[in-house]
């Protein structure tokens, strides 16, 4: 029992962050992020028996993520507006500009469609390859990269079309 | 590798690390500013997602943990009790139903565990004269009696015979004590006409308003014995 304890708090300390942050990125709302986080890992804690590989303990918690996302959905059903204004807001009052082209970022990552999104969150913050994105979100490598691709594709299109704006404003 | 297959896959990964496409930055500059471009690009994007995690969030990942395995706990053990108190509950009526239930299913199993049980506590011989009358008397009780005396009394008392108020007779036999009971109707024993164990026989006959039941050493002719009280019993109703 007390071992068990030992291993959910160290899988806890360890991995609350990126899993938090992968929420986040599914739900855009700070709290429905954290409520998720939260029955993850009390699942988690339920079954932790049956996670042997410790490696594996990332990909094993995000599977439980999403099936709790899911879960959300079959539950409420409700209608999720395609991007929620006030949950992105950030601290924008003194920050810097670094801060600044974040939150903007952030924006338009939130914007991209979710088959975009999610791939590209498992890439850049899980360090996942996309040969364990394609396990993960049960689709083929070729579908995985195709979206990688169409996501930056698409920032990069947000960002040129900005700074366009920004020329034009300044000129 | 063509432009548009080298774009294809920095953008599906920038930090695509494979021979085939350090081979082709490696040829071509433009290409190779082109991949450091899409490389800090992808910096500002991991960190534009890396964002804050709310504080404390382990601490209250690992509280609301040990409070839900306290609940469980809480609740098993409330069950554990339950289950504790049912136990003793079964045990407590099992216990009752044996003691007060009779713990013999057949007359022969009674009858041989009786015997033994007070076999050592009579006189082998007759000690007094009892007369018929006052025999019949101890056993009107019963509402059985003998017409004429059927052997050497040693004694006679009522008795419980597996719950059942009923008469212990002793006589003297030829080689051993001749012990017989009289009993009420026993719809809860099995009958048992003739039954043994390692040092005692036994014959029983049912009457309408009772059972007798003769005990006697393995050599003792029980069948001249009920004969004998046969032709001399008496049931008053």
């Amino acid at each position: 029992m007390a071992s068990k304890q030992v291993r959910y708090e160290a899988l806890v300390k360890a991995l609350h962050g990126d899993l938090y942050r992968y929420a986040y990125w599914l739900v855009h709302d700070k709290h429905v992020a954290e409520d998720l986080v939260q029955e993850t890992f009390l699942r988690a804690w339920r079954s932790l028996d049956s996670l042997k590989d410790e490696k594996a303990a990332k990909s094993w918690l995000i599977t439980i993520l999403r099936r709790e996302n899911a879960r959300r959905f079959e539950r409420k059903r409700f209608e999720m507006s395609e991007y929620d204004e006030p949950a992105i807001i950030d601290h924008i009052s003194s920050t810097t500009e670094q801060q600044l082209e974040n939150h903007w970022l952030r924006e338009k990552i939130a914007q991209l469609p979710e088959e975009y999104r999610e791939p590209l969150v498992l890439q850049v913050l899980g360090g996942y390859s996309g040969e364990e994105i394609a396990s993960q979100l049960n689709l083929n490598k070729n579908t995985v990269m195709t979206r990688l691709f169409r996501a930056r594709n698409q920032l990069r299109d947000a960002v040129e079309k900005d700074n366009e704006l920004k020329e034009r404003n300044n000129g | 590798m063509d432009e548009l297959e080298l774009r294809r896959r920095l953008y599906a990964n920038p930090n695509d690390e494979s021979d085939e496409l350090a081979q082709a930055l490696a040829d071509d500059k433009n290409s190779k500013d082109f991949a450091d471009e899409l490389k800090r690009f992808d910096d500002k994007i991991a960190s534009a997602l890396n964002i804050d995690v709310p504080e404390n969030l382990a601490n209250k990942l690992i509280l609301r943990q040990s409070l839900h395995s306290h609940q469980l706990t809480k609740r098993k053990s409330r069950i554990h009790l339950a289950m504790a108190a049912s136990v003793a509950f079964i045990v407590g009526l099992g216990v009752t139903y044996i003691n007060f239930s009779p713990a013999h299913t057949s007359v022969a199993d009674y009858s041989l565990a009786h015997y033994h049980h007070e076999a050592e506590s009579f006189p082998k011989v007759a000690s007094a004269n009892f007369s018929l009358a006052s025999l019949n008397t101890q056993m009107e009780d019963l509402n059985v009696g003998f017409i004429e005396k059927v052997g050497r009394l040693i004694s006679v008392d009522g008795c419980f015979f597996d719950g059942m108020s009923s008469m212990h007779l002793v006589f003297e036999g030829e080689y051993d004590n001749i012990t017989v009971f009289i009993i009420p109707q026993a719809e809860h024993l099995a009958f048992n006409d003739k039954f043994s164990d390692d040092s005692v026989q036994g014959i029983s006959k049912k009457y309408a308003n009772g059972e007798v039941i003769i005990m006697g050493d393995k050599k003792e002719s029980l069948d001249l014995w009920q004969e004998k009280i046969d032709s001399s019993i008496k049931w008053s109703i």
